[in-house]
């Protein structure tokens, strides 16, 4: 947004591309509809410096069309939750009646206020070349040969990056022109994603399209979703200059049976990707903490969000899923997940994190424990799920499992036998003993167990490999080295007071030696 | 034609002293499976004709189509002697009939860990050697494992139909021929002796080398011509042993022994003179086509009856195999050894029990195990697992110390990672079934006591690759001690499945890998990759054959090239301190590094040095050999890394630095974290001792949690190694290469073009076959054999094995260096930028 307004005073000039850009005359209409008057617009960090003007000028654009009440603006900036939540608390702080975000990166379903969602617009998109290659198969030729195998594939679905949704009417308009121009059908078919519901009231229900369930949903985008097990007869193509951005990783991910083409809107290419599923690093990678946290005991649930719909349902979830697989769960709330944050709870050997979709993917490789999805927490951690190469994000995972759970709960006598069984871990190259939970399957297999002095003595000596830790305060007690100065519950002796020594002089870099 | 009963056997099992638990060791191509079949072909499991033929113990197709054998096979043999051949027999014994339980062990270098799991079971150990190769590095690798674990050996010179047929010698080179061959091996005994086995060395005139031409099944110990010519010349059977073997010669002119050739025309060494010869003779006979010599020979040998009609009508070379089978049978030869000289159960076990047992060894089960008590608690051993026909089941195959293990027994099952006093790795179940292994077939048994050998079925969910058995009750046995293997797995390749849904059977088909294979080693890396590794590319080769085609159901994969794992090391101490800030800039550590001293990595990975040792005594040991400060090794090692084993270590310098024990643990953690993964290329370190030199933290405890500590330690150490002359360590094999004088031009260039570098080359005694060591690093060993067949025109051939790690002398960091392709390349695999960090991306500033 390099774009410096010519305005007047006070506001927005009506009729500048800015103007049409923040989307003053729809909000303005949608305010005045739902007769708000104390409206919270969440500014992200690059526009602040507009933020002021845009309040301005929503206020008089109000007043023009007829207004009575004064509008209350607030400008909610630096808000806790990153730029794409959408920040209730402080908008509920404010009393405000609804909420404007502008800039999103994607649409998240919301709980409590209604919000509107203005998205950022970016220009440059050539919109005919589009359209051209669309039509013309262009793509294709920059495939590595995928064509030729996927006999009968007729469906093209073309998703985007938001900023470049504004673009889209036109560009499926450019390609229909082209369509007609050549005469006679087309053997593709092409979809275009359509945003999500800019416009959010609480608890809405999304049945606005009227097909029912025949939309797939993704990172604020919709699509009608194709048949099932049609996926992998399905192509994509992405507009978007950024290969890495999170949007088209998620994306890729969740069709990762599909080809992907990117158009590159900037420098005006195609790239294809082929099908991920066998060729993604992201993919194995996320697999591969699947697989690690399946060996983990201690794990920490971390909400990232207070808004998104249904979290609380989803930690609900979460929790009977851990605390069934007998591991020991804790539960942490936390704005910006940081390494440093997370590695404050050594002892916890795995994280998953609540968030919204679109930041649930964080490559843990800088974390001391992975961090993994609800999704991958319900494959690594619900006996008999496995991974089928298949991938989602959200909660959707976690939450249809309370249908399924009771009716396991029916007929569950021979699963606890089969549940014995101890599975392959991967990582250790040997068996995981089946997790039926400590003190129960000690009981069951008649093992003594053995006092708890003796145990106590036992890590002390042996260190910390042979130490087998259940919770945190095991932790604490058994692995940490460091007990505190005198915690005889702990087991840590009453120490003899020391003499204070006297320490090198100087700076680490270069002591005086001579200081001594 | 079988000519036992499973009763029959069960009964034998319970009278420990006419038991014998033996393996077949030898280099590969020595013949030991087709010398094992003479053996089996005695017991009556198959014909007599076909002995030497067959390979009964080679079960997979693999193995008879490469003529290989790839898993070593179990069976137990069944023998009813005569009394008057047991005569001489002094040790104990319940009866004439005798259990052999034999384990037949592949001679590749590649799968030597399949022998480390078959001498783990069994108490004595038949070394077959090639009388024309001798004694080669395989023979001396298995000869050292099998002394490691109180194995008591005795020798066989095979293929000595060579001698006759192919090389034509003649007495008395033939003689310096075997001589050099029993030395050798005596060499190598001598110096793995072990006190509690004694006297190990093995000697003609004691019994305990027998020669043999396993392929004509034929075979002889001094013993059988004693007995013969004893009665002919009215001497003692032990006195005329004497004189067969050595410096004995003997006149048949002047009727007298000497101790030295006198140069008459007619004297001869007695043992050329009185087996070397007339065997010869028979052997030319047959072959020239003289029957009628032949005949009459036996005839005055007295065993021309035992020759069938049928066998009589026979020529050349079937006559021969006939005859010589007739005559020196090789089942009476090797049995004699292993009945007169390899131990029974009941005598090993009394010796074996320190090697074998972790707790002590007075205790319950150390005593069960030390008398051989079927009485005693349940203690045995399960050393491989053996796929069985039910596709992807696997037998628990092992050795019961103690006790009886029997079908429907609950027993308590420990796994190598099972610590007495946890529930860790330890499981109670009932076997389904226990069964003897014949070769191919198995036969289910009631139970099986000590001593024994024992497949169990039901088990195989339960064990990975081994385990400890005791009963049910027993909760303070201690499991027995684990195998040490002479060969690590250092070439890997990644494997995936060809679509992503196949993923659920490429993980399943890993895990049934990793079980039917003691040495492989299946895992997941960070990168999500699943990678296999093995010892060699033979070894790999095989383990992928069996996933694709047994585990996975022929569900495609593909396999990436072969990968090679690095080590990243330092190459001298860090030229100044460095330090990281905490991400609150409230911390700050400060760290160098620098190499560990040269063989201090060695003996911690052998563990003479590690965490658990008495802080003391390593403080002592570390002065004594690595001249370190007493102190510093007894009080200042933080820990060891990666895994907290691994050859790196944190050492505490600093003096008086408040809250310091409080950030222990986090630098521990950061230790384990940055060890496994360098910076270069992500690669383990190895022989880095970083110092912490100081540190800074805040007062408040909040602002050094672990969260503060352990990422900016980790950082330290990535800008410490950096600092410090960064170096690549990569794997070597040792290469041992066997080829006539005229190949050696072509062994040396395929070397040299393959960074080898020969260290000895020795040619053998007596033969123009030379005999060239050499290092050679792995990644270049990737169709090392295929390179040297070809240059050699297929004469070389070589067998090699890990034998350590090298530093690159390259500076990964110098563009278009060996070191920096390698860092590169695996930083491209890895995902990670392909530009290498150097100290600033880690290091902060004041």
């Amino acid at each position: 947004m390099s774009v410096v307004d010519e305005e007047g005073e006070g506001g927005l000039c009506l009729g500048l591309p800015r103007h049409a850009a923040l989307e003053v005359e729809e909000t303005c209409a949608w305010i005045l509809q739902n007769n708000f008057n104390r409206v919270a617009l969440q500014v992200p960090d690059h526009l602040l410096h507009e933020a002021a003007r845009l309040s301005h000028s929503l206020q008089r654009r109000c007043k023009e069309l007829g207004k009575q009440n004064e509008l209350c603006v607030f400008i909610m900036a630096d808000t806790i939750d990153g730029s794409c939540h959408v920040d209730e608390i402080t908008a509920d702080h404010l009393t405000a009646e609804c909420v404007v975000h502008y800039g999103a990166i994607y649409i998240p379903q919301v709980n409590r206020l209604p919000v509107r969602f203005v998205l950022e617009k970016a220009e440059g998109l050539d919109v005919e070349r589009l359209a051209a290659g669309l039509a013309s198969g262009d793509y294709d030729t920059v495939g590595h040969g995928a064509s030729g195998d996927k006999e009968g594939t007729n469906r093209i679905v073309v998703a985007f990056e938001l900023k470049y949704e504004h673009e889209m009417a036109e560009a499926e308009a450019a390609l229909r022109r082209r369509r007609g121009g050549e005469g006679g059908p087309h053997e593709n078919e092409v979809v275009f994603a359509r945003a999500c519901l800019k416009e959010q009231r609480a608890g809405q229900e999304e049945g606005d399209g009227g097909d029912g369930g025949g939309w797939h949903e993704l990172g604020g985008l919709r699509w009608p979703s194709p048949s099932p097990g049609q996926d992998g007869s399905c192509r994509y193509v992405w507009v978007g200059e950024n290969p890495e951005s999170l949007a088209l990783t998620n994306a890729m991910l969740c069709h990762n049976q599909s080809d992907w083409f990117r158009y590159d809107p900037v420098a005006g290419e195609w790239h294809a990707y082929g099908s991920v599923s066998t060729a993604s690093r992201t993919l194995r990678r996320r697999y591969f903490l699947v697989e690690k946290a399946k060996d983990a005991s201690i794990v920490g649930i971390v909400v990232g969000t207070l808004t998104i719909a249904g979290y609380l349902e989803a930690l609900g979830a979460l929790r009977r899923v851990l605390a069934k697989a007998g591991k020991k769960s804790y539960t942490f709330v936390m704005g910006r997940i940081t390494p440093e944050k997370l590695a404050n709870y050594p002892e916890v050997e795995v994280f998953v994190l609540i968030s919204c979709p679109q930041l649930a993917l964080l490559d843990s490789r800088d974390f001391y424990a992975p961090v993994i999805t609800p999704y991958e927490a319900v494959l690594a951690f619900v006996p008999n799920k496995e991974w089928t190469g298949e991938y989602n994000i959200g909660f959707g995972a976690l939450l249809g499992l309370g249908s399924e759970e009771s009716e396991e709960e029916n007929g569950g006598g021979d699963q606890q036998q089969q549940e014995e069984e101890p599975t392959f871990s991967l990582i250790r190259g040997g068996y995981r003993e089946a997790v039926g939970g400590a003190g129960a399957g000690a009981a069951a297999i008649g093992v003594n167990v053995i006092d708890q002095t003796a145990s106590l003595q036992l890590s002390s000596v042996g260190g910390r490999e042979v130490v087998e830790v259940r919770t945190a305060a095991d932790y604490v007690s058994k692995v940490r080295t460091y007990t505190g100065i005198e915690t005889p519950a702990s087991g840590a002796e009453v120490k003899e007071p020391m003499r204070a020594t006297e320490g090198r002089a100087g700076r680490a870099a270069k002591y005086d030696e001579g200081g001594r | 034609m079988v000519k036992f009963t499973i009763d029959e056997i069960r009964g034998l099992m319970d009278k420990q002293h006419n038991i014998r638990n033996m393996s077949v060791i030898a280099h590969v191509d020595h013949g030991k499976s087709t010398l094992t079949d003479s053996l089996v072909a005695a017991a009556g499991i198959i014909a007599v004709e076909n002995a030497g033929d067959q390979r009964l113990t080679d079960t997979r197709q693999d193995e008879q189509d490469r003529c290989i054998t790839i898993k070593s096979t179990g069976i137990s043999l069944y023998y009813q002697m005569e009394e008057e051949w047991l005569a001489a027999f002094k040790g104990k014994r319940d009866g004439n009939d005798f259990l052999v339980n034999l384990i037949d062990s592949p001679g590749h270098v590649d799968f030597s860990s399949e022998v480390t799991a078959a001498l783990r079971i069994t108490d004595g150990a038949l070394v077959v050697v090639d009388c024309v190769e001798g004694v080669c590095v395989q023979t001396e690798t298995v000869l050292r494992q099998a002394l490691g674990e109180r194995i008591r050996p005795v020798l066989t010179v095979n293929k000595m139909d060579r001698c006759f047929l192919e090389l034509m010698l003649e007495g008395e080179e033939a003689y310096t021929n075997f001589l050099r061959v029993i030395e050798n091996a005596n060499v190598i005994m001598a110096t793995y002796t072990d006190e509690k086995l004694g006297e190990v060395q093995v000697y003609p005139d004691q019994g305990t080398v027998s020669f043999s031409a396993g392929l004509h099944g034929w075979a002889f110990t001094l013993t059988t011509f004693a007995q013969l010519y004893s009665k002919k010349f009215g001497v003692a059977e032990e006195k005329m042993m004497s004189k067969l073997w050595g410096d004995n010669f003997f006149d048949p002119k002047t009727k007298k022994w000497t101790k030295k050739d006198t140069g008459s025309g007619t004297c001869q060494r007695a043992f050329v003179q009185f087996i070397y010869n007339p065997i010869k003779a028979i052997i030319d006979g047959c072959m020239a086509g003289k029957k009628d010599d032949v005949f009459k020979k036996m005839t005055a040998l007295g065993i021309l009856d035992l020759l069938k009609s049928e066998d009589r009508e026979l020529d050349g070379k079937p006559l021969m195999k006939r005859v010589m089978q007739t005559w020196l049978p090789a089942d009476r030869a090797l049995l004699e050894m292993m009945i007169y000289h390899l131990p029974s159960p009941a005598i090993a076990q009394a010796y074996r029990v320190e090697t074998l047992y972790e707790g002590p060894p007075d205790d319950v089960y150390g005593t069960a195990i030390a008398n051989c008590d079927p009485n005693g608690p349940l203690m045995l051993y399960v050393s491989k697992m053996i796929p069985s026909s039910d596709k992807g089941r696997f037998f628990a195959f092992g050795r019961v110390f103690a006790g009886k293990v029997g079908t429907g027994q609950k027993v308590r099952i420990m796994g190598p990672n099972y610590v007495p006093g946890q529930k860790k790795d330890l499981y109670i179940k009932a076997v389904q079934r226990t069964v003897l292994c014949m070769g191919r077939r198995q036969d289910a048994v009631e139970d099986v006591p000590c001593g024994n050998t024992v497949a169990m079925v039901g088990l195989d969910q339960y064990i990975t690759k081994n385990a400890t058995l005791t009963n049910e009750k027993c909760v303070d046995a201690h499991p027995i001690k684990a195998m040490k293997f002479s060969v690590s797995p250092v070439v890997r390749v990644a494997v995936e499945c060809k679509t992503a849904s196949d993923l659920p059977k490429l993980v399943e088909g890993l895990k049934r890998l990793a079980k039917s294979d003691p040495m492989v080693q299946c895992s997941i890396e960070d990168t999500g990759e699943h990678i296999i590794a093995g010892a060699g590319e033979l070894h790999l080769e095989i383990c992928l054959k069996d996933l694709q085609e047994d585990f996975m159901g022929g569900a495609p994969i593909r396999v990436s090239d072969p990968v090679v794992s690095f080590r990243e090391t330092v190459s001298k101490a860090s030229d100044k301190v460095v330090m990281s800030k905490s991400p609150n800039k409230h911390n700050r550590v400060y760290m160098t590094a620098r190499p560990l001293e040269e063989g201090l990595p060695e003996a911690i990975d052998e563990g003479l040095v590690g965490p658990r040792d008495e802080p003391k005594a390593r403080g002592r040991y570390l002065a004594e050999k690595y001249e370190w400060d007493k102190d510093i090794g007894a009080r200042k090692i933080w820990c060891f890394g990666p895994d907290t084993t691994g050859p790196n270590m944190v050492i505490d310098m600093t003096k008086g630095v408040q809250y310091l024990n409080e950030i222990k643990d986090s630098v521990v953690a950061a230790h384990q974290w940055a060890t496994k993964d360098g910076p270069l290329a992500e690669e383990n370190m190895r022989g880095i001792a970083f110092e912490i030199e100081d540190v800074v933290l805040h007062a408040d405890a909040i602002h050094r949690g672990g969260g503060q500590i352990i990422p900016t330690t980790r950082r330290v150490m990535y800008a410490a190694e950096l600092n410090a002359g960064p170096k690549l360590m990569e794997p070597v094999y040792l290469v041992e290469i066997q080829c006539p004088e005229n190949a050696i031009g072509g062994v040396y260039s395929v070397l040299n073009q393959k960074r080898g570098i020969v260290f000895e080359e020795q040619q053998r005694p007596g033969t123009p076959i030379y005999n060239i060591k050499a290092y050679l690093p792995v990644i270049e060993s990737f169709g090392f054999t295929g390179t040297l067949r070809a240059a050699t025109s297929g004469q070389a051939f070589p067998q090699s094995v890990f034998d350590h790690w090298e530093m690159m002398s390259s500076d990964p960091h110098d563009e278009g260096s060996k070191s920096n392709e390698i860092a590169l390349e695996a930083r491209k695999r890895k995902g990670l930028k392909e530009i290498l960090p150097t100290t600033k991306d880690y290091e902060d500033k004041l």
